[in-house]
């Protein structure tokens, strides 16, 4: 099976909120992203910095996963952003 | 009477009108990626294609100005002279023409960059000075700007296919094509001081790459 690129993990970690109906827990955002922990970490972090995700606090313990309004555009436009990617080999 | 010269510039400001909206097209395409991921490449790309859009634009002032002129029944086969005429005409014409090339060669590095992954600041930093430097030089020995964007273009057709030959796609192999066909219409203009007809064939032959680039844009469009 082919190696999923930095982009490809980005847009199935936001499918698999936006398909939670925009807002998902870390655990179960890492089981349907097939993710282990330490990468959901670092990919959270990194969807975080874009404005893709926001975190919010739900109690002292747990903590949900939004997606964002850019989060939805970028699920729009991936297949052309992946297509740019390629054709130019960015 | 219409002279050849004016002929010539006239159907090169059509063509430059069109190879800068392609251009502005993949630029606007490359910073609206860059606005949803946030990659600072997204937006250096971008800007060099913007940058080679303005050298395009740059090109179509200056061959409204030589048509223009023209009418003014000022004659000659050599472009920069025929911005003579007047001291402040020739310094305009003489600055547009230093900015079209000093654009374009900026825009290509900065294409060839950012497809190499080149992060490291020092390179950005001499090879932006040389392409300066460069058009700089090509003021007074044309063929300079010729040779030398026809090498840039040359290594990225190399890099592009050589991503066709890793992501066999269809995509891929438009954009390779393209630049493969753009510096062989700079391969064209280095023999032009021997025969100016070559001048006509290499625009068409710049066109035809654009063109291909905007088959591929289109294509991108379509997914």
């Amino acid at each position: 099976m082919r190696r999923r690129t930095r982009l490809d993990v980005l847009n199935d970690m936001l499918v698999a909120i936006q398909k939670a109906r925009g807002s998902i827990k870390p655990t179960h955002l890492m089981y349907k992203a097939n993710l282990s922990h330490k990468l959901l970490s670092l990919y959270l972090e990194d969807l975080i910095s874009r404005d893709l995700v926001t975190e919010e606090q739900i109690d002292e313990k747990h903590k949900s996963i939004l997606i964002t309004d850019k989060g939805h555009d970028f699920i729009m436009q991936f297949r052309k952003i992946k297509e740019f990617q390629d054709s130019f080999g960015l | 009477m219409i002279s050849q010269l004016a002929q010539v510039a006239y159907v090169g400001c059509i063509f430059e009108l069109i190879m800068a909206f392609i251009l502005l097209l993949i630029s606007f395409n490359s910073y609206s990626i860059y606005k949803v991921i946030n990659e600072n490449k997204y937006k250096w790309f971008a800007l060099s294609f913007f940058s080679i859009a303005l050298a395009f634009v740059s090109k179509l002032i200056m061959n409204f100005m030589i048509y223009t002129n023209e009418f003014r029944e000022v004659v000659s086969t050599v472009v920069i002279s025929a911005f003579q005429n007047t001291s402040a005409t020739y310094y305009l014409g003489y600055l547009v023409f230093f900015s079209s090339r000093i654009l374009m060669l900026v825009g290509l590095t900065g294409i060839f960059l950012i497809i190499t992954n080149s992060k490291e600041k020092k390179n950005w930093i001499l090879l932006l000075y040389l392409a300066i430097l460069t058009a700089y030089a090509s003021t007074k020995i044309s063929y300079i700007f010729n040779i030398t964007a026809a090498v840039i273009l040359g290594l990225i057709f190399l890099r592009f296919y050589q991503n066709y030959i890793n992501k066999p796609k269809k995509g891929a192999l438009g954009v390779a094509l393209a630049f493969f066909t753009i510096c062989l219409s700079y391969i064209t203009f280095i023999f032009v001081s021997f025969d100016y007809s070559l001048f006509i064939a290499g625009e068409i032959i710049q066109l035809m790459g654009y063109l291909i680039l905007l088959v591929v844009y289109l294509s991108i469009l379509r997914k």
